[in-house]
């Protein structure tokens, strides 16, 4: 480096004029630099009439170095601004489209708009996947789009490679080197406000490093966009689940709810309390609970409940319908709204109807239950007295037949011991019902089982006024029956038909041979009163169990004829015209002919002493 | 006490003889602004500098970021960890580079000195994750270099800060009102210079500038808020030592609107010690 020539004036005011030109030039670097961007820089700096030396020419290089460097940069800016504000109307544009995704309803809808959104305005992209879940609950596939296997394998190894979990954690776009087709995975979170709900995966042919600023901002604002989308999407649908929800647990309760509101209007009743209160909805939903006629006690209770703001637990409600009776049971409560504030009650009810109806039945057959104990030992009992007092009376009549005077009075004695043989057969007739096990088959006479069993009515027959007409075929062949049962069958039968009547009726019963089907041979028995008759409604349900229009009735009469007459491979059927009377036909099949030895006939003068314990 | 003006124009001729950064960072600051630039770009503007390359690699590699693979380019790291990352590693590696010089004096203990700017890089890092705010990684770096003031007097006015030194040790008092009382300008002010000498992005210079004055900021009052609150918890929680052993009034009005309690606080209590250890590799740049 020589030394710089100093000996001149020119060369002085030469170097002043080159300190001033670079002190300018420094100046306008600085300008440039710091703030005004869009100016143009001169480079170019001339020394006139000077030829400048070594040291002076590598400061000037070094000024204009720096200036390139300082314009280099000032030209980088002033593009980023250019580049800014067209990207801001890029993404201007990009948010009318992410107004839409937030306004599709469907998580299908959404992710089909995010994704022809990304790919049209974005990036390009082949296979994507959709992870959702929660960074508590972790992360599922939960769809995929155009992939094709060696898509749905590179997926797989992304998946396992723990990207996922830093993106989750990190809530930031990232792509990486991807395998086969696409070399890139782009993950992009959907960021609901602070938290990741999902992540969408996307396999394009952009290399990593051709990724830019506003490519990452753009998928970013898309998919955070549809992650608010799908985070109200699934909250609608839970708060719709759960409205499906409740209605289906009100639908499927097999007990009834009702609800009012503070004025005591109807404002739930679910299918189940609809049919207990036999109603239509239109008849009650929306009306005052205490204007619905007979529902006045209920209306009563709810109030209550309103007012004390208490719960009532299995209160039984009497509900009046005109004759017919209803009895619930209902537990009430207040509806409360913010843990304290009442703002209605509700019921739940069942029909403790059936219930009630059936306790006291069964208490009643329990009662009867009884009184045949007791009546099968006090005919064991009456018997012995009875057959001394039969005997004492053939004593005395004989010693009557002696004496001529004593005519009339055989009369008396003939009648008593009439009398006598009618008890023992009652008493016969009793203590064979009560006998109970396996079916005591024997070969009897039909006529015979429904003569004796007349017997045991006969008495109350007259009582009633209604008279009692046996009309028996004497050339019947025999049934193979339980004498015990088939007397039950007949009691049940004449008993019903009597309570049927009133006064001046009659109870005629009729017994033929008939032929059913293929030649079998079959004995008619028709027991047809003239009472009330059935109402057609109720035919098919009297020989159910508990089935009554009685108020004392058990409603199990004609459930256990009919059970003893299919017992004995038989059949029953009814017809009956309300206000003309009723006819039950019993079929039994006849034993064959011969097969068997007739049973002993048991004579009716028999004396009891014979039958006891048989 | 009043300072003459001329004493401090003195100071601040000194002070602005800190070397300007290099022309990488300036063309980085540059180039992220603008969203059509790529990760290639940025990658092969860094490169220019491989030293500097070499040093953000390692940030990026390391236990701060946690990445579940090795992150080799550049350009990589930029698509992963995102464009204003990459300018903020950049910027603090470089940052770091200039004040390498580890040596300080038994006033002024470096060492400690960059621990609590960690402590403070952290904290504010996990501040703006509970404020949401836009850039974590922006928050981290203001708050890495916000007492970066403190280490230009030290290096450039270093008699005039070893007085300051001695009257913050002498009277136990904030080191920041002792600079203002014998310099007449203190350390965040002085930050202001740096800022503007080095044309740091925007969004940095309010939190370097007001960190003490909350109240000030005009352009990004969250992240000065953030800063300002992060300072004041590290001293508190005594990680690092900034200078001076004094905890400096909370400004409420500037994090009100954080809507912190006192469960959030305990919680960043909690995880800081953590935190801070996966980011010491900030400090092995030094
Ligand atoms: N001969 C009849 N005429 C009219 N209704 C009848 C007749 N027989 C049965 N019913 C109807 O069928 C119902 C059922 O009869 P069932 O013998 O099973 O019970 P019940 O007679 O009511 O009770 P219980 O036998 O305990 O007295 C009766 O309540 C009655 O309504
Ligand atoms: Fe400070
Ligand atoms: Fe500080
Ligand atoms: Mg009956």
């Amino acid at each position: 480096m020589s030394p710089l020539p100093q000996s001149t004036p020119s060369i002085s005011r030469s170097l002043a004029d080159i300190a001033r030109q670079i002190k300018a030039l420094f100046d306008e670097v600085d300008q440039v630099a710091r703030e005004d961007f869009s100016r143009p820089v001169s480079t170019d700096v001339r020394v006139s009439g000077f030829s400048l030396t070594e040291p002076l020419n590598v400061l000037l290089n070094q000024v204009r170095a720096r200036l390139v460097e300082k314009a280099e940069t000032a030209r980088l800016q002033q593009d980023a601004l250019d580049e800014l504000s067209k990207s801001r109307d890029e993404i201007e544009n990009l948010r009318s489209l992410s107004a839409a995704i937030a306004l599709a309803q469907t998580r299908d809808e959404i992710v089909e708009l995010l994704r022809s959104t990304i790919r049209d305005k974005v990036i390009p992209f082949g296979g994507s996947a959709l992870y959702q879940g929660s960074e508590e609950l972790g992360f599922t596939l939960t769809g995929a789009w155009d992939t094709t296997e060696a898509d749905a394998r590179e997926i797989d190894r992304q998946k396992t490679a723990g990207f996922l979990q830093w993106v989750i954690r990190a809530h930031t776009t990232i792509a990486m080197p991807a395998e086969g087709k696409y070399p890139t995975a782009v993950y992009v979170p959907m960021n609901a406000g602070n938290q990741v709900i999902g992540i969408l995966l996307l396999l394009t042919p952009r290399a990593v490093d051709e990724f830019t600023q506003s490519d990452q901002e753009r998928v970013q604002m898309l998919c955070s966009q549809a992650a608010v989308a799908l985070e109200n999407a699934r909250l609608v649908d839970q708060v719709l689940q759960m409205k499906q929800y409740n209605e289906n647990i009100l639908i499927s309760l097999t007990s009834g709810l009702l609800a009012v509101d503070l004025d005591g209007r109807v404002t739930t009743l679910n299918p189940s309390g609809l049919s207990i209160l036999n109603m239509a909805a239109p008849d009650i939903l929306g009306r005052q609970l205490s204007e619905v006629p007979r529902l006045d006690s209920f209306a009563r209770l709810l109030s209550d409940t309103i007012s004390t703001g208490q719960d009532r637990r299995n209160i039984e409600l009497e509900l009046n319908f005109g004759e017919h009776r209803q009895i619930l049971g209902v537990s009430a409560s207040p509806i409360l709204a913010d843990q304290d504030r009442v703002i209605g009650a509700l019921g739940i009810f069942t029909d403790l109807t059936p219930i009630k109806t059936l306790e006291l039945q069964v208490r009643r057959s329990d009662r009867l239950a009884v009184v045949g104990q007791l009546a099968a030992g006090a005919a064991h009992e009456i018997r012995n007295p009875l057959s001394a007092i039969r005997g004492n009376i053939q004593l005395l009549n004989r010693k009557l037949q002696k004496l001529p005077e004593a005519e009339p009075l055989l009369v008396k004695t003939k009648s008593i011991i009439e009398e006598v043989d009618r008890i023992n057969r009652i008493v016969a007739g009793m203590m064979d019902m009560s006998k109970d096990g396996a079916l005591q088959l024997a070969r009897v006479s039909i006529n015979k089982v429904v003569r004796d069993v007349g017997y045991i009515v006969e008495g109350n027959y007259k009582e009633a006024g209604v008279g009692l007409e046996f009309v028996l075929d004497e050339l019947l062949p025999d049934v193979q029956v339980d004498m015990a049962e088939m007397k039950q069958v007949f009691l049940n039968l004449y008993q019903n038909a009597l309570q049927a009547m009133s006064t001046n009726g009659k109870l005629m019963v009729t017994t033929s041979r008939t032929v059913v089907g293929e030649g079998k041979d079959f004995v008619q028995v028709l027991v047809a009163d003239t009472g009330a008759g059935i109402d057609e409604k109720h035919v098919e349900k009297i020989f159910a169990p508990f089935f009554t229009t009685k108020s004392d009735g058990t409603g199990l009469g004609l459930s256990i004829v009919h059970r003893i007459v299919e017992e004995h491979k038989g059949r029953i059927t009814v017809e009956s015209v309300v206000g003309k009377g009723t006819t039950f036909k019993v079929l039994l099949p006849a034993a064959p002919a011969g097969s068997a030895p007739p049973a002993p006939q048991v004579p009716a003068s028999q004396t009891p002493a014979e039958t006891a314990g048989g | 006490m009043v300072m003459e003006k001329s004493k401090i124009k003195e100071l601040i001729a000194k002070i602005e003889k800190l070397p300007t950064l290099p022309v990488v960072v300036a063309r980085i600051n540059a180039m992220v602004q603008n969203p059509k630039t790529s990760a290639r770009e940025v990658g092969a503007a860094i490169a220019t500098d491989p030293s500097l390359s070499a040093r953000v690699l390692k940030m990026v590699n390391s236990a701060y970021f946690g990445f579940p693979s090795q992150i080799s380019s550049i350009s990589h790291a930029t698509t992963i960890l995102g464009f204003n990352a990459i300018q903020n590693l950049a910027l603090t590696a470089t940052v770091f580079q200039l004040f390498r010089d580890n040596s300080g004096d038994e006033l002024f203990d470096r060492r400690r000195f960059w621990e609590h700017s960690l402590g403070v890089g952290v904290l504010s890092r996990l501040l703006a994750e509970k404020t949401r705010y836009a850039d974590k990684e922006e928050a981290f770096t203001a708050g890495l270099i916000h007492d970066v003031g403190k280490i230009v007097l030290d290096q450039f006015v270093h008699e005039e800060f070893k007085a300051v030194m001695g009257l913050v040790r002498a009277n136990d008092m904030l080191l920041y009102e002792a600079e203002s009382r014998l310099l007449g300008l203190n350390h965040a002010n002085v930050a202001y210079i740096v800022s503007q000498k080095w044309n740091l992005p925007k969004k940095l210079q309010e939190p370097l500038a007001y960190h003490h004055a909350p109240g000030l900021s005009k352009y990004n009052p969250q992240l000065t808020g953030i800063v300002h609150l992060a300072d004041i918890l590290c001293r508190a929680l005594k990680i690092g030592n900034g200078g001076d052993n004094k905890v400096p009034v909370l400004d409420k009005a500037a994090v009100a609107d954080f809507k912190l309690n006192a469960s959030d606080i305990e919680q960043l209590k909690n995880v800081s010690e953590k935190e801070i250890e996966k980011a010491e590799v900030f400090l092995e740049m030094l």
